[in-house]
């Protein structure tokens, strides 16, 4: 009879012990996800919407964006970065937020930037535990993924951008016109990465279209 | 097992129960008469077989000949279920039958329902001359397999009534598979045609209901019809598209074709509106009438891979007679006129003899003309016509009675138009004829419309797309929104509310789209967001801190653009308040009201 208790005293510690593990093991595993989850919400909850079905949203631009002298006239600040993180979401009002990146300015075309920066993808918005994607003239894919749209840690962009309401921050959001991707590598130099940008027909066309309206930084003269 | 060597029967009120793993083996003229029950029902692994005395592959060399005779169709006669009579098969194999010998008492099929009540299970039906023969009564076949039939059919009913329902079954080489002759209710779903000459052939008497079934290496993938209609009729889609040789739409009679209804026919086919046709497609679920060679729709409908391609005059036409109505709705009409003789045939994809024509939102396309009107009233709106030789001809002298109303379609030649040597001298569209009204004309086909929106207009409003409920689109402010630019709003909803068909109104209490204005971080002037999974409202959102410094016009511009969005428009091209970037524009352009009424209705 005691030997049974003993056992049964075993099975049952043993059992104590395996659930404090799981559950230990649980609490580790969802500090990790919400430590690596770049897609912390600020206004919902941390959701991974990378798999979530996106919504559409249908945006008036304020100018025609297929023009690209009015993409630089129109833009506060043109400039190469890249991006280096993602921050909590910004709210841009009425419940909605965007993300965030911070970026590393390499290169600027238009306007007076530190070597740092925010970036908001405004194109990309959260609301009630949705995700909208913002179409302007052009209708996205029925089956785009909200990580086919959001920006890449690592890789490098031209960026034509509106002001914010925040210092230091800018914004995108009008798609696809005022982000160019110049390289994914994050290991390239950035002499490297400013040759790239001179090969790419769209920063070419940016360059050319703020040359006719003097619009250009000297340092890409 | 047991041999039937002569005309048994099963008297009314007589049950004959056939044991699982049973074999009854036929010798020549031998038949089995059920005019009381008869129940075979066996299990899977241990079948009962209704055979031929020649078949040694089951219950041995019951002929004791060795291999001199092999079975074959037509070795005995058949099972019989006569009026009044019931006969269940389940897993059952019934092969070999089908020996005729005369009319007024025989069948050249396996199993003949001359009345009575058949069930089919889970059995095989081969070999037969025919399979099964429906003539009355009520037959059912379900999970079973009809094969190797070297008569007509899988099943076939010439003549007689009663109904035949069929699901989850497989019809394999037989001339046809299915061939259902006379008048009777037919049901057809989830069901396999293989390797047979025709999947089905089926009159117009006929009331077939049929989903969900597939036809593949048949030398036509479709369903034969021919006849003349003589009471009301819905056809619906299927995997299997329609096979119009000679069809009548008769006198008094209307067939209505559901979205998604593919009809196909050949360079001797033609379709002639005595009665009413309303061809109801939608949008994304079109209604077709083109070339059995056309394998863009329906299938590879004449088996033959690429061998053949379709093209104008493929077939003959759709001709409306006088006192017809042909009602096209999203509907596309291509590769006919073939042209056979004067005083028959139009060299159109239409032709209208003195009917009347209403097609609205439909393409018309490569025939030589699109719509030949010799005499009767036509309207054409909101529709394509293109890669026709010429896109609309009236071909006599217009008339009292005959008038041809086409305007806002689209001809090709964008801006231009359609081409006509006096009004039109400079249109690059098709040419049209005299006595056609043509303009105003459209200078796109785009069909711009939130894309879950296109399928549910004009009646059905979709909450997951537009912010319309009941033909009212409702705005009321955000309780956190500022309420500012109203006056640029009223004449926005006064815009649209001028076109009518939806009624748009201030509701605070029960908005179908919500209204929020503030000075948001955002790079455009105003978004639209649908309401999402059915739940209304919708929002619209305005960024003053842009708008502020924008004109009057500017900000009714914005207003009207996103009242458009919850009316169901997306973006369109420039010269329209939808265009995707905001300008001073405040009244309508052609393609918004266009795609307005596409949507709404006129």
């Amino acid at each position: 009879m005691r030997d049974m208790i003993k056992i049964t005293q075993k099975k049952y510690t043993f059992v104590v012990i395996l659930v404090v593990a799981f559950a230990s093991l649980s609490l580790v595993a969802w500090y990790s996800f919400n430590a690596t989850s770049f897609l912390t919400d600020k206004i919902g909850l941390s959701t991974d919407i990378s798999n979530e079905p996106l919504l559409f949203s249908h945006a008036q631009w304020p100018y025609d964006p297929t023009d690209t002298k009015a993409v630089v006239t129109n833009s506060q600040a043109i400039f190469i970065g890249q991006i280096i993180t993602r921050e909590e979401n910004y709210s841009t009002g009425a419940g909605f937020s965007s993300p965030l990146f911070v970026v590393r300015v390499i290169s600027v075309l238009k306007g007076d930037l530190s070597s740092g920066v925010k970036l908001l993808q405004s194109d990309i918005e959260y609301r009630n535990a949705r995700t909208y994607v913002m179409e302007g003239d052009i209708a996205w894919p029925k089956n785009v993924r909200a990580e086919d749209i959001l920006l890449h840690e690592g890789s490098t962009y031209l960026f034509a951008t509106y002001e914010t309401k925040a210092t230091d921050t800018y914004g995108i959001g009008i798609a696809p016109y005022d982000r160019e991707l110049i390289t994914t590598d994050a290991s390239l130099a950035d002499s490297s990465i400013i040759e790239l940008a001179k090969q790419n027909p769209r920063v070419q066309e940016i360059i050319n279209a703020s040359v006719k309206i003097g619009a250009l930084n000297t340092s890409w003269k | 097992m047991y041999v039937v060597s002569g005309a048994v029967g099963i008297d009314p009120g007589v049950t004959l129960t056939v044991a699982s793993g049973t074999i009854v083996k036929f010798a020549q003229g031998a038949s089995l008469n059920v005019n009381g029950t008869l129940n075979a029902n066996a299990s899977s692994s241990n079948p009962i077989y209704f055979t031929s005395i020649k078949d040694d592959t089951v219950g041995g060399d019951t002929n004791n000949d060795g291999t001199a005779t092999m079975p074959s169709a037509a070795n005995w006669e058949h099972i019989r279920i006569a009026s009044g009579g019931t006969a269940n098969f389940n897993n059952t194999i019934v092969r070999y039958g089908g020996r005729y010998v005369h009319w007024t008492t025989s069948s050249d099929a396996d199993l003949y329902n001359a009345g009575g009540l058949l069930t089919i299970a889970s059995s095989t039906i081969e070999y037969g001359v025919n399979g099964v023969h429906h003539k009355n009564g009520t037959t059912t076949i379900t999970t079973s397999i009809l094969k190797d039939f070297s008569g007509t059919g899988g099943l076939y009913k010439v003549d007689g009534a009663g109904s035949v329902s069929i699901s989850s079954s497989t019809f394999k080489n037989a001339y046809y598979g299915v061939i259902f002759n006379s008048g009777g209710q037919l049901s057809v779903t989830n069901s396999l045609f293989t390797d047979n000459n025709v999947a089905m052939n089926i009159v117009t008497d006929a009331e077939l209901t049929h989903s969900g079934n597939v036809a593949s290496n048949n030398d036509k993938n479709g369903i034969e019809i021919s006849g003349v209609t003589s009471s009301n009729q819905t056809w619906t889609a299927d995997g299997l598209p329609y096979i119009a040789t000679i069809l009548t739409i008769g006198n008094g009679s209307v067939l209505t074709l559901d979205p998604g209804v593919v009809m196909k026919l050949n360079s001797s086919s033609h379709l002639t509106i005595e009665g009413t046709l309303n061809a109801n497609g939608l949008l994304t679920n079109p209604v077709y009438f083109t070339s059995i060679k056309d394998d863009k729709v329906g299938g590879d409908t004449n088996n033959d891979s690429n061998a053949t391609s379709p093209g104008s005059s493929d077939w003959e036409n759709i001709t409306v007679a006088s006192g017809g109505t042909l009602n096209l709705k999203h509907s596309v009409v291509r590769y006919g006129s073939r042209y056979v003789h004067w005083s028959t045939s139009g060299d159109a994809n239409i032709y209208n003899r003195g009917g009347i024509l209403n097609i609205g939102t439909s393409t018309i396309a490569y025939g030589t003309h699109g719509i030949n009107q010799e005499n009767g009233t036509t309207t054409v709106w909101n529709s394509h016509l293109e890669h026709n030789t010429s896109g609309a001809a009236a071909t006599n002298q217009v008339t009292a009675t005959s008038s041809f109303m086409a305007t806002n379609n689209y001809w090709g030649g964008g801006d231009t138009g359609p081409h006509h040597y006096a009004f039109n001298p400079n249109g690059a569209g098709e040419d049209v004829s005299d006595y056609i009204d043509f303009s105003p004309w459209m200078s796109h086909y785009l069909l711009r419309f939130e894309q879950d929106c296109i399928d549910l207009q004009p009646d059905t409003p979709n909450e997951d797309c537009n912010a319309v409920e009941d033909r009212e689109l409702r705005w009321g402010w955000h309780a956190s929104s500022t309420q500012v630019y109203t006056s640029e709003l009223n004449n926005a909803t006064t815009t649209w509310g001028d076109e009518g068909l939806v009624a748009i109104v201030e509701d605070q209490s029960t908005p179908t789209v919500e209204l929020v204005t503030d000075d948001f971080d955002v790079p455009w002037r105003g978004a639209y967001y649908p309401p999402t999974e059915g739940e209304l409202p919708g929002l619209i959102r305005l960024d003053t801190g842009k708008l502020d410094n924008d004109t009057f016009a500017g900000r009714q511009n914005t207003w009207t653009h996103e009242l458009g969005h919850a009316l169901g428009l997306t973006h369109s091209v420039t010269g329209n308040v939808l265009y995707s970037a905001q300008t001073q524009q405040t009244v309508l352009g052609l393609q918004d009201k266009s795609d307005y009424h596409y949507l709404w209705g006129f």
